[in-house]
């Protein structure tokens, strides 16, 4: 049995859990600068810092739709394989501890979650989904048909 | 500060180097094969993060090549070679890049083979792949999905393939080539720059954003509206020729797919001539070129550099996040790749032609007035604290560390920070020259008009529609007074002193003395010396033709004698040239 501890958030309306392993911190994001012709996924750079940091349209990497990042944004920042990255997230609830082997085995994620999501597990008796960081990072995934 | 930090960072790339034998060794066992490994070039230097940025992709590279490039030894043996592979990895520095050389004499990559697999990936048809030159159906190896390997190993042939490696190098960017000798051996030439973390940057803007490029890709920087250019379009591409010269032409903001924005202020866009490590020569055009800078250069996020136009990002003193543009990566989104490598070597000439015709400098003088200066006598432009010019010695001088420089055409000290100043090369000696703005280059057609002065001015030319006088540099160095009269070695004057001599130690030595001469009080030297200074009333010594006498009165009766009155500088010095003249 597993226990590692997770932050809790939510990304276009559904609640997820993050490894805090790789978090660093949730900050309301300083002036974005558009990266042109980036990965749709990249919702442009911003300082940390003196870091330059990448920020990632969590959302559209859900439902394929860009949300309007303006300063003040919520992102929480992680490094994942050496790189810093902001992922945006709606609203942050809390950092908990998750047996993730205790997950939902019969509650698969929704398709448009699955290029992301592990698995669903349980908290407070209520579903999360446990999202693969390094996945969040790689771009839209096109939906298997 | 930043240099010592920069020496800091270096190491030797035989930290990289040093752990390969090993690997290879393990390989080696593995596949039943026998290796031998070559290292030459350890002691290069490269940045610490380099090391790091390359240890996967030259991993890759070496496993590549031990496992899919050597034959099984009984192979080797029917194909004529040694039963033992060789595997050479050189490294060595090459101006500002480092290059990395991996070479194998295996079975190299089997084109056939390789077309294949791409067609049977689907990445081409075969009538696709028929077309394509050697070169380029080489390289497709580094498409994504493609590998040689006809089975998966523990080494290598797991669809990570040199798709991963190439990104890798780009990433700090560097460039990969492959040379290949079907049955003979491959060859992997990776080229890096020599330093990741510092580099020469332009800031340039599109639409409101800026972007940095870096200096060294930069061949030159001319305004849109410079009579000199001209523009071009044939088919749907866009061309931009530059006196005369024609390159594929590019709008960053088309590129980039931002609105182009006119900020106040905007007077002209800038074209940026740019020659990429990988394609050929473009012209770039901005909205405007802002500042030049160090940079300190991080790899971006892989996401944000599949994209290929970005070779990574930087956080100038400004706090804002700087993507760097990839000139390479440009050229490619212009179309200017299409080039082989003869191409590269016949540009050295055209640098050469484009040279014959001279170039000069339009800027604007303090009397508000547009001018023209050759292009070839400006060392550099410097814009200098007007706290550090100073009226001294005749003229408004630049102090600048220990120099002290004149600075010509500005009578006084303006009323701003900071003042342009062309520095101009003569010879030993440099000058400034002010100037109240900077406006273009332009380039000199035929012979210059004469100018009804010439000591001002050389001639006039036509810049920029319409006539400009072209500075004669000549007339700030030609009169320079403070050149040393004497010849360099210096000639000796011997001073024969009266009494304690206060004159002549206090005031007619250091005189002698600024202006090159040797100046002796030793009783000793009077005979080598080649003039003598004694007084008119001197009695005592030998008086001949080396000898100048000095009288205390202007007018006096001993005037006929041939005495100098010892306050008359000019009469003072001709004799002493005319002296040291006869005696040579």
């Amino acid at each position: 049995m597993t226990k590692s501890v997770y932050l809790l958030a939510e990304i276009a309306g559904a609640r997820v859990a993050l490894d805090s392993a790789s978090i660093e911190s949730v900050v309301l994001v300083p002036t974005v600068f558009p990266a042109p012709k980036a990965d749709p996924s990249i919702a442009g750079l911003f300082a940390l810092r003196s870091r330059v940091l990448t920020l990632i349209d969590s959302q559209y990497l859900i439902t394929g739709v860009r949300r309007a990042v303006e300063k003040g944004a919520l992102a929480a920042i992680a490094e994942i394989s050496g790189h810093h990255y902001g992922l945006l997230v709606d609203e942050v609830f809390d950092v908990v501890a998750i047996e993730t082997d205790a997950g939902e085995s019969r509650i698969k994620p929704a398709s448009k979650w699955a290029a992301l999501a592990m698995q669903t597990v349980q908290v407070d008796g209520k579903l999360v989904l446990l999202l693969d960081l390094e996945r969040m990072v790689g771009g839209r995934q096109p939906l298997a048909a | 500060m930043r240099d010592a930090v920069g020496m800091m960072r270096m190491q030797h790339i035989d930290r990289l180097l040093s752990p390969l034998p090993r690997l290879v060794r393990d390989i080696a066992l593995e596949l039943g094969k026998e290796i031998d490994l070559c290292i030459e070039g350890g002691e290069v230097e490269v940045d610490r993060e380099m090391i790091e940025a390359l240890r996967d992709p030259l991993t890759h590279i070496l496993r590549n090549a031990a496992d899919h490039g050597l034959e099984p030894p009984e192979e080797r043996r029917l194909a004529g070679k040694s039963p033992v592979g060789t595997i050479r990895i050189g490294a060595r520095q090459s101006g500002n890049q480092i290059l990395i050389e991996i070479s194998d004499d295996g079975r190299g990559i089997n084109l056939e083979k390789l077309g294949g697999r791409a067609i049977a990936a689907r990445l081409m048809t075969a009538a696709e792949w028929q077309k394509m030159s050697e070169k380029a159906q080489l390289a497709t190896i580094f498409q994504p999905g493609i590998s040689t390997a006809d089975t998966v190993s523990a080494i290598s042939g797991r669809g990570v393939g040199m798709d991963v490696v190439r990104n890798n190098v780009q990433a700090v960017g560097g460039t990969i080539e492959l040379e290949n000798v079907e049955g003979r051996g491959l060859k992997t030439i990776l080229r890096i720059p020599l330093t990741l973390s510092i580099i020469a940057g332009l800031s340039v803007r599109a639409g409101a954003q800026l972007f940095g490029v870096t200096r060294n890709s930069v061949m030159e920087i001319i305004s849109a509206s410079n009579p000199n250019v001209r523009f071009e379009e044939l088919g749907g591409t866009q061309i931009a020729s530059i006196r005369g010269e024609r390159y594929p032409y590019g709008k960053l903001e088309d590129i980039l797919g931002v609105d182009a924005v006119a900020l106040p202020g905007d007077t002209s866009r800038t074209l940026i001539v740019m020659r990429p490590a990988a394609g050929a020569t473009f012209v770039l055009d901005v909205a405007a070129v802002i500042d030049h800078e160090e940079l300190v250069v991080k790899p971006g996020a892989p996401l944000l550099m599949e994209s290929g136009l970005y070779a990574g990002t930087s956080l100038p003193d400004n706090g804002r996040p700087l993507l760097l543009l990839d000139a390479s990566g440009l050229a490619q989104a212009i179309g200017a790749t299409h080039v082989d490598e003869r191409h590269e070597h016949a540009s050295a000439p055209r640098a050469v032609a484009t040279e014959r015709a001279a170039s000069a400098l339009l800027f604007v003088d303090f009397a508000g007035r547009k001018r023209a200066i050759r292009l070839a006598a400006i060392e550099r432009m410097e814009d200098i604290d007007v706290a550090q010019i100073k009226y001294v010695g005749g003229a408004l001088r630049a102090a600048i560390g220990d120099e002290l420089t004149e600075i010509c055409e500005l009578s006084e000290v303006p009323d701003e920070v900071q003042v342009k100043l062309l520095r101009l090369a003569g010879g030993k000696q440099s000058k400034y020259l002010a100037v109240a703005d900077v406006l273009d280059i332009c380039t000199i057609d035929g012979t210059p008009h004469p100018s009804s002065n010439p000591d001002r001015d050389e001639g006039i030319i036509h810049a920029l529609g319409e006539p400009v006088e072209l500075v004669n540099i000549f007339q700030y160095f030609q009169n320079d007074i403070t050149e040393p009269l004497a010849g360099p070695e210096g000639a000796l004057c011997f001073i024969a002193a009266r009494d304690a001599g206060h004159w002549e130690r206090g005031i007619l030595a250091p005189l002698l003395q600024a202006s090159g001469y040797r100046v002796s009080f030793d009783e000793a030297d009077r005979k080598k010396a080649g003039v003598v200074i004694d007084a008119e009333s001197s009695t005592d010594g030998t008086r001949d033709d080396r000898t100048v006498r000095l009288r205390d009165d202007l007018l006096s009766d001993a005037a006929d004698t041939g005495s100098i009155y010892r306050y008359d500088r000019a009469a003072l010095m001709a004799a002493i040239q005319s002296k040291i003249a006869g005696a040579a």
